[in-house]
C-alpha cells in the first residue's frame, strides 16, 4: 500500500518544478505534469478509501506523535482529501504562456495544502497549510490581470491576513495554557480548555480559520473576489477550498472544545451567516455575486449542521458541505460567460438549452426539491434542529427555512430570466464546450448521489460514527510510533 | 541588564510611533526596520539567537527592501518632502 | 465612518489582548512538549542546535510548507509584476558601486557560514538564504545595466526545492515515513553530522536565496510606473 503522505509531497514537487518546464523541448512535459499528478493523487486516495478497515496515523518524520507532527486518517478525513484531487483537476486550469505555468504552479500548491488540511493532526501543521491555500488563492484571484481582481486580491489579502493574525494568536494562546500542540494530546487535555480563556481561544481560532469557510464576520471579502476571479478559480475557493477550512473547525471543535458554549457560538455564527448572506443574495443583481452571497449562507446552513451534537450533527454537517461542493462548484462554472447584469440573460436557455437545463437541476437541488440530494441535506439539518430542541435551536431552524424562501425567490427570478423570450440584441452569451462537459460531471455526480441515497447514507453514518469517536483519535494517534504500516 | 533591555525597549518604541509620523514613506520605512532590529536585540537578550536572527534578517532588511522597492516603483520614493507634501493621500 | 469603525476593531481586540493577557500565569507555562524535544533531540535527531531539530527534524512537514508558502508569494509576485524587460536606468554611482563590490564576498560567505552551519549555531537556511539574496541583488542595485540570470535562478530554485522532497521521498522509499532523517547521526557537535538535516538546510538555503533574488529583481526592473 503507498503512502499516504505522497498526496501531500507529489503536487508539491510537482508545483515546485512545474516553472522548469515552461519552453523548450520539454514543454509537453509541464503541460502534463499537473494533471498526471493530480489523476495519481486522486488513484492512490481512491485505493485507500476502496480498502479502509480502520482508522490509522501516520507519524511524519519518524517522530512519535505528540513531539512530531501526525496525520489522522479516518474516513472524513479521506472522503475530503478525495475530492480535492477530483474537484482540482476537474477545474484545471488551461495554459497561456508564462502566466499558465505560474497559475498551474499555484493550483498545484492549493491542491496539495487542501490535501493537507484534511490529513493533519497538528494544530500547528493545520495553520501552516491553511496559509498555504490562503497564499495559493491571492496569487490566483489576482493572476486574472484584470484591475478588479487586483483589488479584490487586495481587499482579499487585507482580511485574510487580520484573520491568520487572530488565529495564530487563538494557537498561541492554546499553546501557552497545554504546551502542546498535538490534536491528540490537546483532546486529553479537555478541562484545561474549558475555562473563559478557552472559550476565547476556540473563538480566535474559528475566525482565523473562518475567513475562507466563508464564516458570518469575517467573509466580506466573498462576493468581491468571487465576483473579480475567473469563475474556474471561484468555483476551486467557493465549492472546495471553504469546505476544508469547515474541516478543520469542525476538527478543534470536536477534539478541543468539546463544550456546549463553542457549539452555542457555531450556531449563532451560522445563523448570522444564513440571514445575511440569503438576504444579501436576494438583492445582488450581478451572477457572480449572487452566488457569492448564497454561497455564504449555504455554508451557514453548514455550521449550524455541525454545531449539532453527536453523529447526527456530523451527518447532516458531512452531507450539507459535499453537496454544496458539487452545486456551487458547478453552478460556478456554468456562470462563466453569464457574469455581470442577470437581466442580460434573457432567453439564454434558447442560445444554450443544455446549460440553462443544468443551471435548473443545481438551482432545484440547492433548493431542496425531494428526490435531489438536496432535499436529504436540508431534511436532515431540520430533523437535527427539531431533535435539538432548545430556543436556540428552534432560532436556526427558522433561519434555515426562511433562508430557503429567499433562496427560492431570487433562483427562480434567475430561471425565469433565462427561459423568458429574448430581448433582441444583444444575443445572450454561451458557454464553451469545455465549461458545459465539466458542469456535466458534476450533475452527473449529482443524479448518482440522488439514485444511490442508501448506500450513500450508511457511508456517511459509518463516517460520522467514527468522526465523534475522540477516544479512537487519542488512542491511535498517541500509539503511533516509527512504525507504520 | 535590565536597563539595556530598557534602553532597547523605549527606542524600539520610539520608532514605532516615528513609523505613524513620518511623512516621508521612505524614512518611514526606514524607521519600520529600526523597529526590527531593536525587537532583534531584545530577543538576543532573551536568549532567543536564532529567532533573532530571522528578525533582523527578514525584519530589519528584506522587508524594509521590499517596501522600499515598492514605494520606487509606485513612484513615492522621495528624499526631499516639503512641508506638508509628502504623502499622497489621494 | 471607516476610520471609527476601525477605531472600534482594534480597540476591541487590543481590550481582549489585555484582558486575555492580564489573566495569563507569566513565567511558568506548562512545557509538555518542550522539555521531552530537550531531551529527546541529542538521541534521537543529533544537532547541536535544538532548533534545528525542530525545524527539520520533529516538525519538517511545517518547513516544507513553509518553503512552499514563500514560493506561492514569489509565484504570485511574478504573476502580478509580469516579466517586463530591464529599462536603462541610471548608475549607482560610485559608493554604492564601491559599496557593493566590498560587500559582495562578506556577504557571499556570511550566507553560506550560517546556511552550512544551521544544524550547529543558530540561523540556517531561511536566515542565511536571505543573506545569500542580498548578496546577489547588491550588484544589481549597484549597476543596473547587468543582466541577471533569471533562468539559472529558476533552475536553482526548482531543483533545490526538489531536492528537499526527493529526501523526504527517499526515507519513504526505505521503508520510513515521509521527510525521516537518513544516514548516521555522527559526533554530535561535529560539522558532518545530524544526518540529512544538513543537506536539506542546504537545500532551503539555495531555494529561498534564489527565489527571494528573483523577486527583489523582479521588482526594481521595471520601476517608476507613474512617476
Amino acid at each position: 500500500m503507498t503512502d499516504l503522505t505522497l498526496a501531500v509531497a507529489l503536487p508539491l514537487l510537482a508545483a515546485f518544478v512545474r516553472p522548469l518546464f515552461n519552453a523548450g523541448a520539454l514543454r509537453w512535459l509541464g503541460q502534463l505534469i499537473g494533471p498526471v499528478v493530480l489523476a495519481l493523487v486522486t488513484v492512490i486516495l481512491f485505493a485507500h478509501w476502496s480498502t479502509f478497515s480502520e482508522p490509522f496515523a501516520i507519524a511524519l518524520g519518524g517522530f512519535a506523535p505528540p513531539l512530531g507532527i501526525a496525520f489522522y486518517v479516518d474516513r472524513m478525513a479521506l472522503l475530503f482529501a478525495l475530492a480535492v484531487p477530483l474537484v482540482t483537476l476537474l477545474l484545471w486550469p488551461g495554459d497561456d504562456g508564462a502566466d499558465g505555468a505560474r497559475r498551474q504552479s499555484l493550483t498545484l500548491l492549493l491542491a496539495a495544502s487542501l490535501t493537507g488540511l484534511a490529513l493533519s493532526g497538528d494544530l500547528f501543521n493545520l495553520y501552516v497549510f491553511y496559509e498555504l491555500a490562503a497564499v495559493a488563492s491571492y496569487g490566483l484571484v489576482a493572476g486574472n490581470g484584470s484591475s478588479a481582481g487586483y483589488v479584490a486580491a487586495f481587499r482579499y489579502l487585507m482580511i485574510s491576513a487580520l484573520g491568520s493574525v487572530v488565529g495564530l494568536l487563538g494557537i498561541g494562546l492554546v499553546y501557552f495554557k497545554t504546551g502542546t500542540l498535538n490534536l491528540a494530546e490537546l483532546a486529553t487535555l479537555g478541562n484545561e480548555l474549558a475555562d473563559p480563556q478557552g472559550l476565547a481561544a476556540f473563538a480566535m481560532l474559528a475566525i482565523g480559520f473562518g475567513v475562507k469557510a466563508e464564516m458570518f464576520p469575517v467573509n466580506g471579502w466573498v462576493p468581491e473576489v468571487y465576483g473579480a476571479a475567473s469563475r474556474r478559480v471561484a468555483a476551486l475557493l467557493a465549492g472546495l477550498a471553504s469546505k476544508l477550512a469547515v474541516l478543520v473547525i469542525v476538527r478543534i471543535l470536536l477534539l478541543m472544545f468539546p463544550s456546549d458554549e463553542a457549539r452555542q457560538l457555531l450556531l449563532v455564527l451560522g445563523i448570522l451567516g444564513v440571514v445575511s448572506g440569503e438576504l444579501a443574495a436576494y438583492q445582488a443583481r450581478d451572477m457572480a455575486r449572487m452566488l457569492g452571497w448564497s454561497s455564504i449562507g449555504q455554508l451557514g446552513i453548514v455550521f449550524i449542521a455541525f454545531s449539532l451534537p453527536g453523529e447526527a450533527g456530523l451527518v447532516a454537517g458531512v452531507a450539507a458541505a459535499l453537496h454544496h461542493l458539487v452545486v456551487k462548484s458547478a453552478l460556478f462554472v456554468l456562470a462563466g460567460p453569464w457574469g455581470g447584469a442577470i437581466d442580460r440573460l434573457r432567453g439564454a436557455a434558447t442560445v444554450s438549452a443544455l446549460g440553462a437545463g443544468l443551471f435548473v437541476l443545481f438551482a432545484l437541488s440547492l433548493l431542496g426539491l425531494p428526490p435531489l440530494p438536496g432535499f436529504w441535506s436540508k431534511f436532515l439539518v431540520i430533523g437535527g434542529l427539531a431533535d435539538a430542541g432548545t430556543a436556540l435551536h428552534y432560532l436556526g431552524m427558522a433561519a434555515v427555512l426562511t433562508g430557503t424562501v429567499i433562496e427560492g425567490a431570487y433562483l427562480l427570478r434567475v430561471i425565469t430570466t433565462l427561459y423568458a423570450p429574448p430581448a433582441g440584441s444583444p444575443a445572450p452569451p454561451r458557454q464553451r464546450g469545455s465549461d458545459l462537459l465539466t458542469a456535466g460531471l458534476f450533475g452527473i455526480a449529482l443524479l448518482a448521489a440522488a439514485v444511490m441515497i442508501d448506500p450513500l447514507w450508511q457511508t456517511l453514518d459509518a463516517l460520522a460514527v467514527s468522526g465523534v469517536d475522540t477516544a479512537a483519535y487519542q488512542q491511535t494517534v498517541l500509539a503511533a510510533q516509527e512504525a507504520h504500516p | 541588564m535590565i536597563w539595556l533591555a530598557l534602553v532597547v525597549v523605549a527606542l524600539t518604541l520610539g520608532a514605532a510611533v516615528a513609523v505613524l509620523l513620518l511623512d516621508n514613506l521612505l524614512a518611514a520605512t526606514a524607521a519600520a526596520s529600526a523597529v526590527s532590529l531593536g525587537v532583534a536585540v531584545i530577543f538576543v537578550l532573551l536568549h532567543a539567537p536564532d529567532v533573532a536572527m530571522t528578525e533582523a534578517v527578514v525584519g530589519a532588511g528584506l522587508s524594509g527592501l521590499i517596501l522600499a522597492l515598492a514605494l520606487r516603483r509606485l513612484g513615492l520614493a522621495r528624499l526631499d518632502v516639503g512641508p506638508g507634501g509628502g504623502r499622497n493621500d489621494a | 465612518m471607516r476610520n471609527i469603525a476601525t477605531l472600534l476593531f482594534l480597540g476591541g481586540l487590543a481590550f481582549l489582548l489585555i484582558v486575555i493577557t492580564g489573566s495569563l500565569d507569566f513565567g511558568a507555562p506548562p512545557m509538555r512538549i518542550g522539555t521531552q524535544i530537550q531531551a529527546a533531540t541529542a538521541g534521537d535527531v543529533g544537532t547541536a542546535n535544538i532548533v534545528t531539530a525542530v525545524v527539520l527534524g520533529y516538525r519538517g512537514l511545517d518547513t516544507l510548507g513553509e518553503l512552499s508558502i514563500l514560493f506561492a508569494a514569489a509565484t504570485a509576485g511574478g504573476l502580478v509584476l509580469g516579466s517586463a524587460a530591464a529599462r536603462a536606468r541610471p548608475d549607482g554611482g560610485f559608493i554604492l558601486r564601491a559599496g557593493a563590490d566590498l560587500m559582495f564576498p562578506l556577504l557571499l560567505i556570511a550566507g553560506l557560514y550560517i546556511v552550512i552551519h544551521g544544524h550547529l549555531t543558530p540561523g540556517g537556511g531561511f536566515q542565511g538564504g536571505v543573506i545569500l539574496a542580498a548578496a546577489f541583488f547588491l550588484p544589481l542595485l549597484a549597476r543596473p545595466g547587468t543582466t541577471p540570470g533569471h533562468r539559472w535562478l529558476m533552475w536553482i530554485e526548482g531543483l533545490s526545492g526538489a531536492t528537499f522532497i526527493v529526501i523526504g521521498l527517499l526515507a519513504l522509499y526505505r521503508g520510513d515515513a515521509f521527510l525521516t532523517p537518513l544516514f548516521d547521526h555522527g559526533t554530535l557537535g561535529e560539522l558532518v553530522s545530524g544526518g540529512s538535516l544538513p543537506l536539506l538546510y542546504l537545500a532551503v538555503g539555495l531555494k529561498v536565496g534564489a527565489e527571494l533574488a528573483g523577486l527583489l529583481m523582479r521588482l526594481a526592473q521595471d520601476d517608476e510606473v507613474t512617476s
